[in-house]
């Protein structure tokens, strides 16, 4: 029996997607402003203690370059759930003001965080995760109240609301933290991938994989729900239970994301949206390629946050957010 | 907002709901397609209660043609068509061959098999409906038992011409597939001109119900919408034919 055009589809893209995301893993923690040798890192001759190439290569920068890969995945994937879902393009986690709720939730638990630490679960990514359900629980409210989707209207302004409802809890929350932590908060807050160590990556993994679990089952549902919720009913879908499991599971991609490196900017809206150009809307293929994309696209923007005013290095969100604030807005005038 | 309401879809039969704005139909046409759940009583579609029937298993039975369809995302047609296949695949399986072979004959039953690769935005009013009338046919093609199409108010957005090309297409595709059809329409000549029974509707209650000649009377014309009407057969086509003529009471 012949292969479905599908497979062959997916057969045809990923690889080239996996392919560039590999080439971002692996070149990522090479460049930087101290430039080090692959042959002289991976040297078992020199000691580790010793060996100054591979202290940057496995301290600095690859636990940096894995976080952008992970955050950079997430948020892409987060923001074609979010679109899919509410049936706008212009949707992601950073416009409608989901990754702000993650982020404050984040903060809370970095500035009073002892406090929770003895439930065992990781305090940061858990509250963020809380603040982005949170955020969307309101979305999911506006949406319903809509019934078929957002406007574009509405969607903008929900975003913009709750982008400054929750920046101004976040200000708020700061006037708390100590002011040794003030800077470096504010770094996370402009999205900033400087982990230095492979323990946030760790905590936030199982959020993340829970997430992609629950993507690879909605990815059909998605493709329904594009007809609008009374036509995907009729079509056979749960939609109810769909949406439920969209909203939850890019919250928690959201929250775990944000958990590692702050609110990144425009990271959900570009790639999609390039993803879509390139492969069609069927999201059994636009997710795995924004997964893939994702991670190569943030990595790719850290390492100019790196390099471009070398030595110092800038928080990747500004970089994002250079490249997404000009994108969006000509998605904004293009004609629809 | 419906109130003892009875309808009879038979196999291969052809019911039009019709009535003033706000009687009911749209309602009356979730509850036939199990979107909506009836307040009291219930739907059987071969005896089955569609309250107690899987959604997947409806849908493989039963396709719905909304009024309009928008897609929030540039799909092909054929990916369209193919959203059709989805009740007959598992929950992670994809479109095999026989899923494509089904998907081009229904385009070639609604004559857009010549779309197949076009974006669906792209095409015009009329031949987006012809693309979702395909959709809903892959969806119950290939099942073991006869299917249900159901159209709800499907010549509002369509101009003339495409009201006629929709009113041959329903009644060819009648002939040639074991398909039962029910459509709501405020349209009394398109329902006349297609319909082989009719259910009329006004504040949530059926007011008549039978064989098109013999309901769609000027009497119950005037107590469906309170508007005089003149009901004759049109000499060319051998079409009943409804002309509005005045509002009732309204004078001269």
């Amino acid at each position: 029996m012949r292969p479905s055009p599908l497979r062959r589809k997916l057969w045809r893209t990923l690889p080239w997607f996996a392919g560039l995301a590999i080439v971002a893993i692996v070149g990522g923690p090479l460049v930087g402003s101290t430039s080090i040798s692959l042959e002289r890192a991976f040297d078992p001759a020199v000691p580790f203690a010793d060996n100054v190439d591979a202290q940057i290569f496995f301290v600095a920068r690859l636990p940096r370059t894995l976080a952008g890969a992970l955050v950079g995945s997430m948020l892409a994937s987060a923001g074609v759930v979010f679109q899919g879902l509410l049936r706008n393009p212009l949707a992601s986690p950073f416009t409608l003001g989901v990754s702000a709720g993650a982020a404050l939730g984040a903060m809370l638990a970095i500035t009073f965080g002892a406090s929770v630490a003895w439930t065992g679960i990781p305090a940061a990514p858990a509250a963020s995760f809380l603040g982005s359900l949170a955020a969307v629980g309101i979305v999911y409210a506006l949406a319903r109240a809509r019934h078929s989707g957002l406007s574009t209207n509405v969607l903008l302004l929900a975003g913009v609301t709750m982008n400054a409802f929750f920046s101004a809890l976040i200000l708020f929350v700061q006037y708390f933290a100590d002011f040794a932590q003030t800077y470096r908060i504010l770094r996370w807050l402009m999205g900033d991938l400087d982990v230095s160590s492979y323990q946030p990556l760790l905590t936030a993994l199982p959020l993340m994989l829970v997430a992609l679990a629950v993507f690879a089952w909605l990815a059909r549902p998605l493709n329904l729900l594009s007809l609008g919720a009374e036509s995907a009913g009729t079509h056979g879908l749960d939609v109810r239970r769909a949406q439920r499991a969209a909203f939850v599971s890019a919250s928690l991609a959201t929250g775990a994301a944000v958990s590692v490196g702050g609110p990144v900017g425009f990271v959900g809206i570009i790639i999609p949206h390039l993803v879509r150009l390139m492969v069609g809307s069927d999201h059994r293929v636009v997710l795995p390629a924004s997964v893939l994309f994702g991670a190569a696209f943030l990595i790719a923007c850290d390492v100019v946050a790196r390099t471009v005013m070398s030595p110092l290095e800038l928080p990747v969100g500004v970089i994002t957010a250079l490249i997404g604030g000009p994108f969006f807005l000509w998605l904004l005038v293009r004609k629809p | 907002m419906l109130r003892g309401v009875s309808v009879d879809l038979p196999a291969r039969g052809f019911v039009g709901i019709i009535g003033p704005n706000g009687s009911g139909k749209t309602t009356l046409l979730r509850i036939l397609a199990g979107t909506v759940p009836p307040a009291s009583g219930c739907v059987l579609l071969d005896g089955e209660d569609l309250a107690r029937t899987p959604r997947a298993a409806i849908a493989r039975r039963m396709g719905v043609v909304p009024q309009e369809t928008h897609l929030a995302f540039d799909y092909m047609v054929m990916e369209v068509v193919l959203m059709g296949r989805y009740p007959h695949l598992g929950a992670f399986e994809l479109e095999g061959p026989s899923d494509f072979a089904i998907a081009r004959e229904a385009l070639a039953a609604t004559d857009t098999l010549t779309f197949e690769d076009r974006i669906f935005a792209t095409l015009s009013g009329g031949e987006k409906q012809r693309v979702i009338i395909a959709s809903a046919l892959a969806q119950i093609m290939g099942a073991s038992s006869d299917g249900v199409l159901l159209l709800d108010e499907p010549t509002v957005a369509l101009d003339l011409s495409y009201q006629l090309e929709l009113a041959s297409l329903l009644l060819d595709l009648q002939a040639r597939l074991p398909i039962a059809i029910a459509v709501s329409t405020h349209d009394l000549n398109f329902a006349a001109s297609v319909c082989r029974t009719l259910v009329l509707l006004k504040n949530g209650s059926v007011i008549a119900t039978g064989p098109t000649a013999e309901v769609l009377t000027p009497a119950l014309i005037l107590e469906l919408y309170g508007v005089e009407a003149d009901v004759s057969r049109h000499a060319a086509s051998g079409r009943i034919v409804v002309v509005p003529v005045r509002r009732a009471g309204a004078g001269r």
